[in-house]
């Protein structure tokens, strides 16, 4: 059992996060829960855990709240073990119609958002020759697929960086990985999911598959584990205190992906993958597709 | 002398970045096979002259700023007009920069971002309107080793390539249906301009106050010796050129270079670790090596 | 840029040959493109070149000629950088129809061919402790098929003997390559085929499937790339500076080909060509042999 930890957590209002962040207090880890609206969310992610999780103002678009909220971290408790950067949007819509703000504001979030908060606390981390830098990837930082190629690119993104990352402070002892969950059943899935602008405005050339392919994933992830299995996984990862591997697969769907990715060619790969017809991703798209083609 | 394969259709090409390195011997390439090209780059008064030479008749050296979306829609505009279709895309044009992932500031990320991801993305949505009623059309970007690894001081340009790989993989499903292809050049290490002038530094990095400048000095002059020593980049343009003549499918990948021939199955093979251990071993001039050298030679000093 | 490097290819009248002399002139290297008939061939492949290309005759099969165009590079330049083994024919037809002579001599001009020259210029070479000798092969270096028995077995041989090559000369620094590109669109697909005796005369047992199989290969080499993508490669492989690796397999056809060979069994792979469903090679043979299985 590791000594009590001092975890930075963003996105800590809801899904992953907020699982975790409970997760790591159960454990008796301190928590400085981050997140957009403390005011309004802060209470209920910390009922229960008010000596052990903080909620805290932090946008990682916003470079002066993340500024401060690591300040105030460090003021508070002299230190900061692990960062899990977790805040992320998704974007559901087919490359050909994605605006450029629409990308811009993924990658803002799930790429420069990171950066913004390990550029805050890295070099803590640095002095102290010690820290965990924890990124909630995806499984769509593995594969592509149709309608989810904005949320993919930054993913994908986020692997490189996590992966440069590794190299850049292992000199220091600092150890960084990514954790890539599969499709899981959190609120992110059933209220929080960005389409662009066609799709909302039901204009797209891609409506009904991309549509079909949301509704699949929705009632795929119902049937699927809840945030709790990454929760405890990356409250494993927060206390395990050897070699930690770069990339952690969570969930039977992400786990299968990496197994098989590597061993395919890429013609085999799409063949399998564009094979897919079951509910979920991506079969619900393809599905849609030949029933529109059938018409 | 069957050197040029006469009896194909002449295709009507538009490169990005067609200014020098990659774009520039395409661009050239497929002119000498008898295809029309629309060369695009930022100046073409300075640079298009030398594009063109003894190809006046084949291409067309026109102004696109990829990271503007009205200069990529104008660009569509003027292949459309010149030639009524458009049979193939090449997105070229892209953007280096490096330095330590905690040291990136917001700017450089995000214009980084906007020319070799959004760029891309941009100029292909401005000709698949036309590919669309072709019911036809080949959409073919450059990526690199950059796109499938990643490594110290290269964080920022691997991201930049690997959301490209990532956007790509996704568009080409979702054209599949379309009869537009989508494929990425896979290309090793080669000399282009794009190696390692210092504007590609980060700010703090050209400042000299980046707390990994020692490494991050010993690989960019190592690369600087090196990159004169590697081929130019003919054999990848010649691979494109073969990619928008070939009448079959197009793989996802098109791998150019001898390096990518040996690291590529290294790295679908080994284990992560196994291929970390790998790369951390490396002492070669350049990139990876003097960076491991110099992190070698001068630790971090513990503090007791 | 590299230093202009010495290199002498061999069948340089077309194809790889040719596509590699012009690259490699372009790109500023003492360029000895030789060949069978100068006179007839050299004038297309030195058109609009300049003088750093230098025609010379040289057939394979005859020593004195290779010993002279090495002496003569030595004379003019002092060295040999490179030696680009690329002149080969492809001889069709089936093994039990390969007359003795006609073997013989698809040995001798794909397989004693290059190691005369590669003899020729090794001395040189490791005395220089630097040099490069590159092998044209092809994936029929590592596949074989019927009717094309004759033609992958000097391509085996080649593959075999470039490999103790390796061996024996990297401890003077000489290298030792293989390329193996697959079907391109070249003569050697065409006007430069040979057909064995049995078949061009009519008396074949298997006419059928070779017929079938010389108009479907024709037809799917007709649409593969030309030879400057393979010329370009060469060129840059006279120029890489790094270690080069034993082979290099060119192209998605070779990549197919040699990646389902490394992954399945003999008996999955024989299986895999059986049933292979196209128009060329080994497809149509298959077909044309499974008709007339039926008609007879």
């Amino acid at each position: 059992m590791t000594d009590p930890q001092v975890v930075l957590i963003t996105g800590a209002s809801q899904g992953f996060g907020r699982a975790t962040a409970r997760e790591l207090a159960e454990r008796g880890h301190q928590v400085v829960a981050t997140m957009r609206n403390p005011d309004r969310d802060g209470l209920a992610v910390a009922r229960g855990y008010e000596d052990h999780i903080h909620p805290a103002r932090l946008d990682v678009t916003d470079n002066a709240t993340v500024q401060s909220a690591v300040d105030a971290a460090l003021k508070e408790h002299g230190r900061i073990d692990a960062l899990i950067s977790n805040a992320g949007v998704s974007l559901f819509g087919a490359v050909e119609e994605i605006s450029d703000e629409e990308l811009h504001h993924v990658l803002d979030v799930n790429v420069v958002g990171v950066m913004r908060v390990i550029g805050a606390v890295a070099p803590g981390m640095r002095e102290r020759r010690k820290g965990k830098i924890l990124n909630v990837s995806s499984l769509a930082g593995l594969i592509g697929g149709p309608a989810v190629g904005g949320y993919c690119a930054s993913k994908f993104a986020l692997e490189a960086i996590t992966e440069a990352l590794r190299y850049e402070l292992q000199p220091w002892g600092i150890q960084v990985v990514a954790v890539e969950p599969g499709v899981v059943n959190t609120d992110m899935l059933h209220g929080n999911i960005s389409t662009i602008a066609a799709v909302k405005e039901k204009r797209s050339q891609y409506q009904g598959p991309t549509e079909a392919l949301i509704a699949g994933i929705r009632a795929s992830a119902n049937r699927r584990q809840g945030p709790r299995s990454v929760a405890s996984q990356l409250a494993d990862l927060v206390e395990i205190e050897e070699q930690l591997p770069l990339r952690v697969p969570i969930g039977d769907d992400a786990i299968r992906v990496m197994q098989q990715r590597n061993l395919m060619t890429d013609d085999e790969w799409e063949a399998f993958l564009s094979s897919f017809r079951d509910e979920g991703f991506p079969g619900s798209y393809f599905r849609a597709v030949e029933e529109q083609g059938a018409k | 002398m069957d050197e040029v394969v006469e009896q194909l259709p002449s295709q009507v090409v538009v490169i990005t970045g067609a200014s020098r390195g990659v774009g520039f011997e395409t661009a050239r390439e497929l002119a000498y096979r008898g295809h029309q090209v629309i060369a695009t780059m930022r100046n073409p008064d300075r640079d298009g002259p030398a594009v063109i030479a003894g190809y006046e008749n084949r291409i067309q050296a026109i102004r696109c700023d990829i990271g503007e979306r009205d200069s990529t829609e104008a660009a569509a505009v003027f292949a459309l007009e010149r030639h009524g279709r458009i049979d193939a895309l090449v997105n070229n044009a892209a953007l280096l920069l490096i330095g330590a992932i905690e040291e990136v500031v917001d700017d450089e990320m995000h214009d980084l971002f906007n020319t070799n991801l959004t760029g891309q993305m941009r100029m292909t949505q401005a000709v698949l309107p036309a590919m669309r009623e072709q019911k036809s059309g080949k959409i073919i970007t450059v990526s690199s080793l950059a796109g499938k690894i990643s490594g110290p001081a290269f964080g920022p340009y691997c991201a930049s390539k690997w959301a490209l790989e990532g956007l790509m993989e996704s568009l080409r499903y979702e054209l599949a249906p379309l009869g537009i292809e989508v494929s990425l050049i896979l290309m090793g290490a080669y000399r282009t301009q794009i190696q390692f002038k210092s504007t590609f530094l980060t700010k703090k990095l050209q400042d000299g106050v980046s707390a990994y400048q020692a490494p991050c000095e010993a690989f960019v002059k190592g690369e600087q010796v090196r990159a004169n020593l590697n081929p130019g980049v003919r054999t990848v343009a010649c691979n494109i050129a073969d990619a928008i003549e070939f009448p079959d499918p197009l793989a996802p990948h098109i791998p150019v270079g001898f390096d990518v021939h040996r690291v590529m199955p290294l790295r679908q093979r080994m284990t992560h670790d196994e291929f970390e251990a790998m790369i951390s071993s490396m002492r070669n001039e350049g990139f990876p090596g003097s960076w491991f050298g110099t992190i070698e030679a001068n630790p971090p000093v513990p503090i007791s | 840029m590299a230093t202009p490097q010495v290199v002498i290819l061999t069948g340089t009248s077309s194809g790889f040959g040719a596509a590699a002399a012009r690259e490699l002139t372009v790109r500023g290297h003492t360029v000895i493109a030789t060949m069978r008939d100068p006179d007839q061939d050299g004038p297309t492949i030195s058109q609009s070149m300049g003088d750093n290309l230098e025609v010379h005759r040289l057939d394979v099969t005859d020593r004195a000629s290779i010993d002279a165009v090495v002496a003569t590079t030595l004379e003019r330049h002092g060295r040999v950088d490179a030696l680009v083994n690329n002149a080969a024919y492809l001889l069709l037809g089936a093994v039990e129809d390969l007359a003795e002579d006609e073997l013989a001599s698809q040995l001798d001009t794909n397989v004693i061919g290059p190691v005369r020259t590669a003899q020729a210029v090794l001395p040189t070479m490791r005395e220089q402790r630097q040099g490069k000798i590159i092998n044209i092969s092809s994936v029929a270096g590592r596949m074989t098929g019927p009717a094309f028995g004759a033609y992958c077995g000097s391509k085996w041989a080649l593959e075999a003997m470039s490999e103790a090559l390796r061996f024996e000369v990297s401890p003077w620094g000489v290298e030792v390559v293989l390329v193996e590109p697959g079907t391109q669109h070249t003569g050697a697909q065409f006007d430069n085929m040979s057909l064995v005796r049995a078949l061009r005369e009519g008396n074949s047992p298997y006419e059928a499937p070779c017929n079938a199989l010389i108009a479907g290969h024709q037809k799917y080499a007709a649409n593969r790339p030309g030879p400057r993508t393979v010329g370009s490669t060469i060129a840059d492989l006279v120029e890489t500076v790094d270690p080069l690796p034993l082979r290099l397999p060119i192209g998605d056809e070779a990549a197919l080909i040699l990646g389902m060979r490394a992954r399945m069994s003999d008996e999955e792979f024989e299986e895999a060509l059986q049933t292979m469903d196209n128009d060329g090679f080994p497809g149509a043979y298959f077909k044309a042999a499974r008709q007339e299985n039926h008609a007879s």
